[in-house]
């Protein structure tokens, strides 16, 4: 799993960085140690060094300085002078011994010689065999001609095998004249090589050695540490360039680094000893001096090894701990995923619908047994498939949309095994599981649905079709009905016009010879025609507000009923009719043409049937108003109307009163009953006889009619 | 060679036809007005074909139409009228029994002068063709090309 390979990678990381930094910071201070250390010793060396040439420089200091003081003292100088010109006399001789010795004994000197200026051997203390060789007696001359003090250089002179350095002191007369000399000779061994071999620190190696050039070689002077017999005897040419005495010897100062006398790596510190032709070479071996370095090294060796193991402890601890961490969390991830499957297991016991589980990219993880049930595949089958391969070819996925989405409801077409297609409905939504993405989907088989769906659909087309065809039938019928009011409206009212037009020609032609009986049939005939003209006029009327076309407009009853008075002024005229007027009547939207012909036609009726009153009372008001209607009535008190005869009094030429009473072909309230339904409205009376009507009508508020 | 006459009348109802002629006699306008039986008679006329081939010249001062008459109706001759140049002056009484909206409309549409219903009651039917008589044959001053009042 590529979180677990990231999560090791890390840690390797990790420790490599520690250990680099370890690694680095180690060799680091390893160096910075080893050079100090090194620093360190070298700068010992060269105290040594220096402290070393100091105090040879300041022994010969001394030795010169012990020369001077007997060279100045005139009492000594007189004294020798005296014993140099008489040597008989043994009390000065005994007393110049004396002192001799005593200098001897306070300055280490090996022997001190009287010599005269023949070099004649007249007084001697300490060793008595001693010979004064050329090479003295030329020091020797060399001091007389100088009038100063000589210290020789060490000498091994070829008589003996001992090594010695003189310190020679001419004596002079008042005369300038050379008398004689006083010899010391100081054997180095005293103290000269004793202080040249001790070292203040306990060095296994180091050591300091004097040098001098002769010839082409560099001859050592001094007895060495790590060789016997040197002193005088060890020579090295001047070739061997890596030997710090020839490089002393040639005139480097300073610290240098090679090989010693016996081939052994060393570092030194050169010095030339003032007023000597030596040179002085403090060194110590490089391997003493790396002794502290390399023992730290190993030191630091372990460290490091120590600091690797503590930083891979920690490391591999931190990683132990956040594996654990790893593990406990996908433990927990795995329980829930284990809970989620364990859930819809339950949902599949019990689902009516079909349950399917699926990973982010559509493998089905889990199905309930209707999915198995329907789609015919087996529930191993299923586990192994991709949710895409249920759907039927060109179906597009949720999945491949890539977002995250809660419930989403869609209608989608499968294909079961058999290849059998299958509408659902599916309900799918996106489960987020600490990152992990699952789709969950519930399918509904809507196979009955869509069955269903498809036979409302033909239903709907059916009726549609039926409507069509009702209204082509209704046209058909409106159409004759029209072409039927139109010939009866031709050819109705011609023979009547003709039957009047004649029967007025005739009563004119007959003239004075009509008799009243004929007169009076003529008459008859006359109005029968007339009411026939008046009663296809009403029926023509009724026919065409069937069919008129409705014309909405905003409608005011107050104005209708004021139209609909002065319109029968005629009629009222003369007679006492007390209105009462809802000053308030509705305001409506309708066909006000239509609306106008029912007030119209109510309120004529009222004036009709109230004729026999006096004074008539006609009220024309409302009711209380609902939100959905308005409700208006006219009523009067007139001959009114037997109650048992409701039913006829909205039909068509349907008459309660004989015409002889009151006039009227029975079409007004028809009329009204088909004007107030059109608009949606009811329309009914309420009558007593010979007490009064009341005619109601109610109509819609703001609702669509025809 | 018949003489022109300056109401032309068309008509198809004899008794109709009588009943006009007795409300037109009291002014002398029966001897001015042609009586044709139906649409097409009333444009042979007009366009001087088949019968009345060879009448005079000059074209009525008034033409009464019923609406319903046999072959051609008083509608299309009321169109055939009003579209040609030569004819469309000519005024053009439509005389109906019933008010029907349908022809009102279309008569008026196409150009008719007036559209007179005609009453049943005959006094009233009479004072109607004495009117249009006395001022569309009468008062009223025909277009040029009319036949002059005698």
């Amino acid at each position: 799993m590529s979180h677990r390979l990231t999560f090791i990678q890390k840690f390797l990381v990790l420790f490599i960085v520690v250990c680099l930094f370890v690694m680095g910071f180690g060799c680091y201070y390893y160096l910075n140690q080893a050079a100090k250390i090194k620093q360190a010793e070298l700068i010992n060396l060269n105290v040594i060094a220096n402290l070393k040439v100091n105090q040879i420089a300041s022994w010969r200091q001394e030795r010169i300085g012990d020369a001077i003081q007997s060279m100045e003292n005139p009492l000594l100088v007189t004294a020798l002078n005296n014993y140099l010109a008489n040597p008989n006399n043994l009390e000065l001789k005994t007393n110049l011994i004396h002192w001799m010795q005593g200098l001897q004994k306070a300055s280490l000197y090996k022997v001190s010689i009287l010599l005269d200026d023949q070099y004649r051997v007249q007084l001697i203390a300490g060793d008595k065999g001693q010979q004064i060789e050329p090479e003295i007696k030329q020091n020797c001359l060399l001091a007389a001609t100088t009038k100063r003090i000589v210290l020789t250089d060490l000498n091994r002179l070829n008589s003996s095998s001992e090594i010695y350095m003189e310190l020679i002191i001419p004596l002079f007369s008042n005369h300038d004249k050379c008398r004689g000399w006083v010899i010391f000779k100081i054997d180095p061994a005293d103290f000269l090589y004793p202080l040249i071999q001790s070292w203040p620190t306990a060095s296994p190696s180091a050591e300091t050695l004097l040098v001098r050039k002769a010839g082409d070689f560099v001859l050592y002077l001094n007895e060495l540490r790590h060789q016997k017999n040197t002193a005088f005897n060890l020579k090295c040419p001047l070739t061997q360039t890596t030997l710090p005495a020839v490089m002393a010897v040639q005139g480097k100062e300073g610290l240098v680094e090679g090989n010693d006398y016996r081939g052994i790596p060393v570092i030194g510190v050169i010095k030339p000893v003032p007023d000597t032709p030596w040179y002085m070479v403090s060194k110590i071996d490089k391997a003493e001096i790396y002794i502290p370095i390399q023992r730290y090294s190993q030191f630091m060796i372990v460290v490091l090894f120590l600091l690797f193991l503590v930083a891979f402890a920690v490391v591999y601890l931190l990683w132990r701990q956040q594996e654990f961490q790893y593990r406990t969390e996908r433990l927990a991830v795995e329980q829930e995923k284990q809970a989620l499957i364990h859930h819809y297991d339950y949902l599949s016991k019990y689902a009516n619908d079909m349950v399917v589980l699926t990973r982010k990219e559509g493998q089905i993880i889990e199905v309930n047994d209707r999915l198995v049930a329907t789609y015919g595949y087996s529930r191993e089958e299923l586990l192994n498939m991709n949710v895409r391969e249920l759907y039927a070819p060109g179906q597009t996925s949720l999945l491949d949309i890539k977002i995250k989405y809660e419930g989403h409801v869609f209608e989608a077409i499968h294909q079961r095994k058999d290849g059998t297609m299958l509408p659902v409905e599916v309900s799918s939504r996106t489960i987020d599981r600490d990152g992990e993405i699952f789709h969950s989907a519930i399918l509904r088989d809507i196979t009955e649905r869509k069955k269903a769906e498809r036979e409302i659909r033909q239903l709907n087309q059916d009726l549609e079709n039926r409507v069509i065809e009702r209204t082509a039938q209704l046209e058909a019928s409106n159409q004759e009905l029209e072409s039927f009011s139109y010939s009866v409206s031709h050819d109705l009212r011609a023979p009547l016009r003709h039957l009047e037009g004649y029967l007025s020609l005739l009563k004119t032609n007959l003239g004075p010879q009509l008799d009243e009986k004929s007169a009076r049939y003529l008459e008859t005939l006359s109005g029968a025609s007339r009411k026939m003209a008046v009663l296809i006029d009403d029926l023509l009327s009724f026919s065409r507000m069937g069919r008129a076309e409705f014309q909405k407009s905003t409608v005011d009853f107050n104005q209708m009923v004021k139209t609909a008075l002065q319109e029968y002024s005629g009629e009222t005229k003369g007679r006492n009719i007390e209105w009462v007027i809802d000053p308030q009547l509705p305001i409506i939207q309708g066909d006000s043409g239509m609306l106008q012909l029912v007030m119209m036609n109510l309120i004529a009726n009222a004036i009709k049937f109230s004729r026999t009153r006096n004074p008539a009372k006609i009220e024309i008001g409302q009711l209380q108003k609902t939100p959905d209607t308005v409700t208006i009535y006219v009523k009067d008190n007139g001959v009114g109307f037997d109650m048992n005869y409701i039913n006829k009094l909205f039909n068509v030429f349907q008459r309660l009163h004989k015409t002889a009473d009151f006039e009227g072909t029975g079409i007004g309230l028809a009329n009204v009953r088909r004007i107030i339904g059109r608009h949606g409205g009811q329309v009914w009376a309420e009558g007593i006889l010979d007490q009064g009507a009341t005619f109601y009508f109610s109509l819609p508020i703001n609702k669509e009619t025809h | 060679m018949i003489q022109p006459k300056r109401i032309l009348y068309a008509e198809d109802d004899p008794r109709d036809i009588e009943l006009t002629l007795v409300a037109l006699a009291d002014h002398k306008l029966t001897n001015e007005i042609v009586i044709v039986n139906d649409g097409e008679e009333a444009l042979d006329y007009l366009y001087k074909r088949g019968n009345f081939q060879k009448r005079g010249n000059g074209n009525p001062a008034l033409i009464l139409l019923d609406i319903k008459m046999p072959k051609v109706d008083g509608l299309e001759v009321l169109r055939q009228v009003k579209s040609d140049p030569d004819l469309k002056a000519i005024p053009v009484v439509i005389l109906t029994s019933s008010r029907e909206e349908k022809d009102l409309i279309a008569g008026y549409n196409l150009g008719v002068n007036a559209f007179v219903v005609k009453p049943v009651g005959f006094p009233n039917f009479v004072d109607a063709i004495k009117e249009i008589g006395l001022f569309w044959a009468l008062l009223n001053e025909p277009p040029v090309g009319s036949i002059p009042k005698q």
